[in-house]
């Protein structure tokens, strides 16, 4: 239940502050260029994007390096269809859906498969159902706990029937992504994670209202500033996960916020991929492939 | 099986038991008694009562208590503890004798400073080795983070103990990971040692009486863990005189009190303390934090009553608690409660027993939201109770035979959870779980000349019990989470898994001459319940998991030997001991694991082995207006788990290859007198990523190669001082008052608890290059002075 995550270190804080960060220089020891492939697909009728790129050393600073000459194929296995994804440049592979050549629907099986380097990768994937998103809510609170006073939004939703829905909940603030790592919101049955036998519920609290941004600490007075004004378009949208992703974001979530951990820090890990090589002898690939159905809601924040 | 052994192990002790007796055959008489303080009527544990004309001797045990058996006639007796007079006794020995005795009276007490030894050559004479006691009159002058003194951070000068870092709960001993220590008060063990995180722990030091550490050569009558054992004994409370203890620190005020009820006969303690960082923090905290609840607290009573020579109760009792509160959203809180009540019973004058009735329970609760639509209740729990029995048979000066068993009841309750989510209520509990820890134990003393052995054997059985359920789990691919398969119920007390271990000990001494021997020893020890934590430090709502159908329990085999040798009338004391241990069925996890409110947790442990060997060296100065020792250990703990490190042994995170620490203390003149304290170790291990890549928009961290552990954190050194200024001294007064000013890392070191990797917290517009940095994250990462007054009265 990650929402400890929070409490613990705060709790931490709170009671000494005699704590100190610095960044350092230190060398990454960056040895080898992996293959990465970033495919978040979705049933929706626009242009479908796989992004394939390679790995970098973790101190570099600049855009992946983009690889262009992959093959990138999807296949729908359970109809038979196939959908070739074209280079458009920078390491982006697009297709784009026409009227005699829809992706599928809910429940279908899909493979992806890249050639890269002589090299075949494969990754699999289900299109998973997802529940509506029924409401967006907005309310005026007081200051609180270091929070300003202002406006703050929460979704409503209602896990889907049966134990093991994963999902991925995106929020926009007036069209642009909340990107941060700390406003990655991920939910198992409603919850934060499997194994507590929920099922059926109302999105717990904390999810609900990870929506409303995270301040920049280092930006001058946006602590100050609330999540949302009057006048602010609010969109959230739902997007449903196979199990494997779940735990793909999720484990890619605590390392990338494992710093505010503290002295509670969790092993350093790598995001398990599901994009593997059918040869066994091939350099191990990076990243994730995952097909989505998507629910959303918009409203404009009015008084 | 089961059976069989317990008929083997009953039957080898009676053997001994019958063998020993045809030495009674000759007329032989046992002198016994207690061993007291005058001053206080407080025992003496550990006291040694010396025949000169035979050469032979004993010490007092852990309740004060003695009995030496000599041929019939008359005896000079030397009773000494160090810090007092020795008293010399003569004994006219006809029949069974009966001699307590007080030492020091109202005599001032010798300008000694007792580091960790209570007879003068016992670093050399005792077969016990791998083991320390601190005295609290030591650790009290020890330079203290904000002038608190404190017994956990103070044993992590002793060799063989490290910690993580600095906050960290808890201690790691001889490479053991810190659920591997039994930590006893009196007699009860303390799941969680620590108060506010592990800045503080839970003893209150104007209540302890007595530390002691066994890091290995453990011996039989102790079990159910695999590292250690810190058996804390609270003092009985003055006998003689109301006395008052108090002091005023930085972040607790303490009061205790102690005082006769019936002199001689029976008496009480009690100490509290309460932090108020809370209240001296409002000042200064911002609106941010001005809602926060802050504090912890403890309270210490004991009580003893003296029915006559041959009887006495001893009741105890701890209860502490920390809480954290923010404002009406958020609430957390933690806490003990341990009671034991402890028979001691004189059945001849050779027969000791000891009977301990003990409960103990470690609890937390954590709490969010405040309305009648969303909230968060969560409780979790251990709770125990336990009899334990425990009888020494002093059969002759040369022989003391132990034997004993114990039996404890465990209630595990993981989580007792609602979640209230838009007014509708969601139990996300999961089970409760019993079990049933029992096991006996016989362990024989013998001093054959210059030898001195203590072999025994512990047979330990553990039943995981209805109500409950035993989970079956399916295969997975290394380091995912392992399906369920099956789910079967028990009813209630029906078995649901047990185990069975037995566990010999040994140890033997050989005595090269007064100042020198040489010691070593073996144990195996069983452990069968786990502390399922995955953080560097081990957080508060870690939960203690029994050992099941897939969680085997812990085993250890160590071997340990020493050469030990005393200087100048004792006046130095050095060691040298080299151990190897083993640990099989070590508990580890699946990347990404969730420890907590999960019902299928076991399919997410990782099982594994560890093994961990060093050297560890102690020199130390007992005598003068110099004393102070120098521990110095280089050790390694390491782990082989399939799933991590690509199955290859990596080191702990608690591992440190080089651990220094010079504890120095000196006495200016009758009032004053400093200590200084330098602690040097290598950097614990730490995991660095090699390179990033996107998805999703995501920057996320990679490590190439999958290693675990293979790069070291820069070495953590600090300096502490401390000044002690005594009131001034009047006899006639009775109000006896010290400042202690101290300055903990007095050179202003950052000390990295860690190096963590992170993006650049402010927001990086869409589709932009992040940047990525490590960061040096020091816990204590400045100079900290402090002041504490204490008194007595």
């Amino acid at each position: 239940m990650s929402n400890l995550k929070y409490i613990l270190p705060l709790c931490f804080l709170a009671a000494f502050t005699f704590s100190c960060e610095d960044v350092i220089d230190i060398d990454a020891n960056f040895t080898e260029a992996q293959l990465v492939v970033d495919a978040f697909l979705n049933d929706l009728d626009t242009t479908q994007t796989i992004n394939v790129s390679l790995s970098q050393d973790y101190f570099d600073a600049s855009v992946p390096p983009a690889v262009t000459d992959a093959q990138v194929v999807l296949t729908n296995v359970t109809k038979g269809d196939v959908f070739a994804f074209e280079h458009k440049g920078n390491g982006a592979y697009e297709w784009t859906p026409t009227s005699d050549s829809a992706i599928g629907e809910e429940m279908d099986e899909y493979l992806l498969t890249i050639q890269y380097n002589g090299f075949t990768y494969e990754a699999g994937s289900q299109l998973n159902p997802v529940p509506s998103v029924d409401s967006i809510t907005h309310e005026f609170r007081e200051e609180e706990l270091g929070n300003p006073e202002g406006i703050y939004a929460q979704f409503f939703a209602r896990d889907l029937e049966g134990i093991g829905n994963f999902y991925w909940i995106k929020a926009f603030k007036n069209g642009e992504f909340l990107n941060k790592p700390s406003e990655l919101n991920l939910s198992a049955d409603g919850t934060f994670d499997t194994g507590t036998g929920a099922d059926g519920i109302v999105f717990l609290p904390p999810i609900r209202e990870l929506i409303n941004r995270v301040p920049d600490p280092d930006t001058e007075d946006d602590s100050e500033v609330p999540p949302y004004v009057e006048g602010d378009q609010i969109r959230v949208e739902i997007h449903s996960l196979s199990s494997s992703t779940f735990r793909f974001l999720q484990v890619a979530l605590e390392q990338m916020t494992n710093g505010d951990n503290g002295i509670f820090a969790l092993p350093v890990a790598n995001s398990p991929t599901n994009i593997l090589s059918t040869d066994p002898n091939a350099p191990e690939a990076l990243g994730f492939f995952n097909i989505s159905r998507i629910s959303s809601a918009e409203i404009v924040v009015e008084e | 099986m089961k059976t069989r052994l317990t008929t083997l192990l009953m039957g080898g002790l009676l053997a001994l038991l019958l063998s020993s007796t045809s030495l009674l055959a000759q007329e032989k008489y046992a002198l016994s008694g207690y061993v007291s303080d005058g001053e206080t009527g407080e025992t003496l544990i550990g006291a040694t009562i010396y025949v000169p004309s035979v050469q032979q001797g004993v010490t007092t045990n852990e309740y004060g208590f003695y009995s030496i058996t000599l041929p019939e006639g008359t005896y000079e007796i030397e009773y000494s503890y160090v810090g007092f007079e020795t008293i010399l006794e003569t004994v006219d020995l006809r029949q069974r004798t009966t001699l307590s005795l007080e030492l020091g009276g109202a005599a001032e007490q010798l300008e000694e400073v007792v580091v960790v030894s209570q007879a003068a050559d016992r670093n050399v004479t005792d077969l016990q080795m791998s083991s320390n006691s601190l005295d609290m009159q030591t650790l009290k002058k020890l330079p203290a983070l904000l002038g608190e003194v404190e017994v956990l951070r103070s044993i992590q000068l002793l060799p063989g103990v490290s910690t993580v870092g600095e906050g960290a709960t808890g201690f790691n001993v001889r490479g053991g990971s810190i659920d591997q220590n039994l930590v006893l008060l009196d007699e009860a063990p303390v799941y969680n040692s620590a108060h506010l995180f592990g800045f503080f722990s839970v003893f209150n030091p104007d209540a302890v009486k007595d530390v002691e550490l066994f890091k290995g050569g453990i011996p039989a009558r102790y079990g159910g863990r695999l590292s250690s054992i810190l058996d804390v004994r609270m003092k009985e409370g003055n006998s003689k005189r109301l006395t008052l203890n108090g002091g005023v620190g930085l972040i607790f005020s303490r009061l205790s009190v102690e005082a006769p009820i019936v002199k001689d006969k029976a008496s009480f303690i009690v100490a509290g303390r309460r932090s108020y960082i809370d209240v001296l923090a409002a000042p200064f905290l911002n609106d941010d934090l001005g809602e926060t609840t802050l504090n912890f607290y403890d309270l210490t009573l004991k009580t003893n009553y003296k029915f006559n020579d041959n009887n006495q109760l001893f009741l105890s009792g701890y209860f502490g608690r920390d809480n954290f509160g923010f404002g009406d959203q958020a609430g957390f809180s933690w806490g003990n409660t341990t009671t034991s009540l402890r028979w001691n019973h004189i059945f001849s004058n050779k027969l000791f027993a000891n009977t301990t009735f003990y409960f103990s329970d470690y609890d937390y609760s954590i709490d969010f939201g405040d309305t009648a639509e969303d909230s968060f209740d969560w409780t979790a729990q251990i709770m125990n109770y336990s009899v334990k029995p425990r009888f020494t048979y002093y059969i002759t000066p040369n022989n003391i035979l132990r034997f004993g068993g114990q039996a404890i009841r465990y209630q595990f309750e993981p989580a007792n959870a609602v979640a209230v989510s838009d007014g509708e209520e969601i139990d996300i509990s999961l089970d409760k779980r019993r079990a049933i820890e029992g096991g006996f134990y016989v362990e024989n003393e013998q001093t054959l000349g210059r030898w001195q052995l203590n072999y025994g054997l512990r047979w330990s059985y553990f039943n995981l019990i209805g109500e409950g359920n035993a989970y079956t789990y399916g295969d997975a691919p290394i380091g995912e989470p392992r399906p369920i398969l099956n789910i079967e119920s028990f009813a209630s007390g029906e078995s649901i898994k047990d185990y069975a271990n037995l566990e010999p000990r040994a140890a033997l001494r050989y005595q090269l001459s007064p100042n020198n021997s040489i010691k070593a020893s073996y144990n195996r020890t069983a452990q069968y319940i786990h502390l399922l934590s995955n953080t560097v430090a081990s957080t508060p709502v870690d939960i203690w998991l029994p050992s099941t159908n897939n969680v085997e329990p812990q085993i250890s085999d160590q071997f340990a030997i020493g050469y030990f040798q005393n200087f100048k009338d004792n006046a130095f004391e050095t060691s040298i001991e080299l151990y190897y241990k083993t640990m099989e069925h070590q508990v580890d996890y699946i990347d990404g694991a969730d420890l907590i409110l999960n019902e299928f947790v076991e399919g997410q442990i990782l099982e594994g082995e560890g093994r961990a060997y060093g050297l560890e060296l102690l020199v130390q100065k007992n005598k003068g207006k110099f004393t102070g020792w120098v521990s110095y250990t280089l050790g390694r703990s390491e782990r082989l788990v399939e799933g991590i490190n690509n199955d290859e042994w990596y080191p702990n995170r608690f591992d440190q290859t080089h651990n220094l620490s010079i504890t120095t203390f000196y006495e200016l003149n009758k009032r004053w007198s400093v200590s200084a304290v330098f602690s040097y170790n290598t950097g614990t291990p730490a995991t660095f990523p090699t390179s990033r890549y996107t998805v999703g928009g995501y920057t996320i961290p990679h490590n190439i190669g999958g290693g675990r552990n293979n790069v070291r954190l820069p070495a953590y050194h600090r300096l502490d001082l401390s000044a002690t200024l005594e009131g001034k001294r009047n006899e006639e007064r009775r109000w006896q008052s010290n400042w202690v000013f101290s300055i903990y890392n007095v050179y202003n070191r950052s000390n990295p608890f860690s190096i963590y990797f992170r993006q650049d917290p402010n927001r990086t517009p869409v589709g932009q290059a992040v940047n990525t940095e490590a960061v040096r994250f020091s816990v204590l990462g400045s100079f900290i002075p402090s002041v504490a007054y204490n008194f007595k009265f």
